[in-house]
């Protein structure tokens, strides 16, 4: 109702990884919807190129990158600047899941989703907030936590830890960053049809020796709302952190979750 | 209220305070404004404040519960009449209201409670024990309405503001002995280095009762400058 027609994010820049699909997508259109140029990242090219083909691409640029480089990441800021002369959202939004028991993950996978889950962020939002230090934008950066990144749970040891690190980072840079008016906020997504969450319940039915719809349902249930949310639906938060409508909030989580916290 | 309505809502305000309801009123925005004045914290005044918004504009799809009392004194003084009235009108009201509007609210496409917590509801000050036990207790109250009214896709929420410079927080300020050094301490403390105004307070509320927030229920957003997080 109230903000029906009205754009929020007019003649703004936004830079959002993990784009290709699922809620980095989402954010992106709706994004553009408020007005907003977006530049869409993601390690997947050819998954790049199907989701500009869902934008405007005359407010639209692509740059595939690996969130883990820091070269990658500088590269993708001057083309963000090349392209629209300024930067002033910033979702780090990349992400990769690995379901197993604890005691099955290896070292190696579990460092390999910190280091995109966890580190990837911080190259990201340090590189692009230091630009926007030094050109006093007053910026808005918006990393996509996770309802595992505030509780924990069976199978999810790596994804979970990486989660809770990004909103310790999101608090921590919140204060680094205010003296700047950039404002750091999360947003933790609970369970949201997305490929990674199909792909979740396979990997969780398969571990637990159950059949997917049945987990699907189980899991429905448990929501209050009653149903998975979808990317559109995750979206509206992300816009509403990027614009003036959040001008006093730093440092916070929001949780779409259907109410999944409450029971 | 002004932002509602700037937005072409109808809005129905209930204030204990004829004068500023007013005021609050007379503004010429998109959307229609009536009033009632009520104490909210009187028994049986949250049905006929609900009634007569539904008489006034015949439906309601969203009720935002911001009216409360800070009451500072020492420990001892404290008074069960004090401690009551504070429960009444913070706590007791936004249970009523809510119990009041929800058939309402049910017929709403877009349905969403909003109650006003405080960052009080995690923190606590000497002197208020019954304004930092309400707030907290409204964040219970929420989930427990969220997760009985989803099913009639109602969504209940709490916004947590910090340090919002109102009138409101008078008798906090009175009670300290320096005001001014409390004052710039409190500065300090705020990574953004200011006090809230009403208007940050308002995009959050618009927020909340917008589309763009149709998957947030139970849930509670902290408006504070980042005075929680560090």
């Amino acid at each position: 109702m109230t903000q029906a027609g009205q754009a929020l994010l007019e003649g703004r820049t936004a830079f959002i990884t993990g784009a290709a699909g699922g809620i980095g997508l989402a954010v992106a259109q709706a994004f553009q919807r408020h007005g907003c140029n977006v530049v869409i990242a993601d390690v997947d090219g050819a998954g790049l190129a199907r989701a500009m083909a869902t934008l405007e691409t005359a407010r639209a640029h692509a740059v595939t990158m690996n969130v883990t480089s820091e070269a990658e990441s500088e590269a993708a800021l001057a083309a963000t600047i090349g392209r629209f002369g300024r930067v002033d959202v910033l979702v780090p939004n990349a992400g990769i899941l690995v379901l197993k028991p604890a005691l099955d993950l290896e070292t190696a996978e579990f460092r390999r989703v910190l280091d995109v889950n966890l580190t990837g962020a911080f190259i990201t939002a340090t590189t692009f907030a230091r630009h926007m230090r030094q050109n006093r934008t007053r910026g808005s950066i918006i990393f996509t936590s996770s309802l595992w990144g505030i509780r924990g749970g069976a199978e999810n040891a790596a994804y979970s830890a990486s989660k809770f690190g990004v909103v310790g980072l999101a608090q921590c840079l919140a204060g680094d960053l205010a003296a700047d008016r950039i404002r750091v906020n999360c947003v933790c997504p609970g369970q949201i049809d997305t490929e990674m969450s199909r792909r979740l319940l396979v990997d969780r039915a398969a571990i637990r020796k159950l059949d997917p719809e049945e987990v699907r349902r189980a899991t429905e249930r448990r929501i209050p709302l009653g149903a998975y949310g979808n990317v559109e639906e995750i979206a509206g938060t992300y816009v509403y952190l990027a614009s003036d409508l959040s001008s006093y909030v730093t440092g916070q989580s929001i949780i779409p979750d259907g109410g999944w916290q409450v029971s | 209220m002004d932002a509602f309505r700037a937005a072409g809502n109808d809005v129905f305000l209930v204030d204990i305070n004829e004068a500023a309801a007013d005021v609050a009123v007379a503004g010429p925005l998109a959307g229609r404004a009536r009033k009632l004045v009520s104490d909210l914290s009187q028994e049986g005044a949250p049905a006929v404040a609900v009634a007569a918004a539904i008489d006034a504009f015949g439906g309601l799809d969203t009720l935002f519960v911001n009216a409360a009392v800070i009451r500072s004194a020492p420990l001892a003084q404290w008074t069960r009449e004090m401690w009551n009235g504070s429960i009444a009108l913070n706590l007791s009201a936004p249970f009523f209201l809510t119990q009041a509007a929800a058939p309402y609210l049910a017929r709403s496409a877009n349905a969403s409670i909003i109650f006003s917590s405080s960052t009080g509801a995690v923190r606590g000050h000497a002197g208020m024990p019954a304004y930092h036990a309400t707030k907290t207790g409204l964040l219970g109250l929420c989930r427990a309405l969220a997760d009985e009214l989803a099913p009639q896709r109602i969504r209940v929420n709490c916004i947590m503001p910090g340090w919002i410079d109102t009138p409101f927080n008078e008798p906090y300020w009175s009670f300290q002995s320096d005001r001014q050094a409390a004052e710039a301490a409190l500065l300090r403390q705020i990574p953004m280095g200011r006090q809230g105004t009403p208007e940050d307070v308002a995009g959050v509320v618009t927020f909340l009762a917008s589309p763009a927030a149709r998957y947030v229920t139970g849930s509670s957003i902290v408006i504070d400058g980042g005075y929680l997080a560090v």
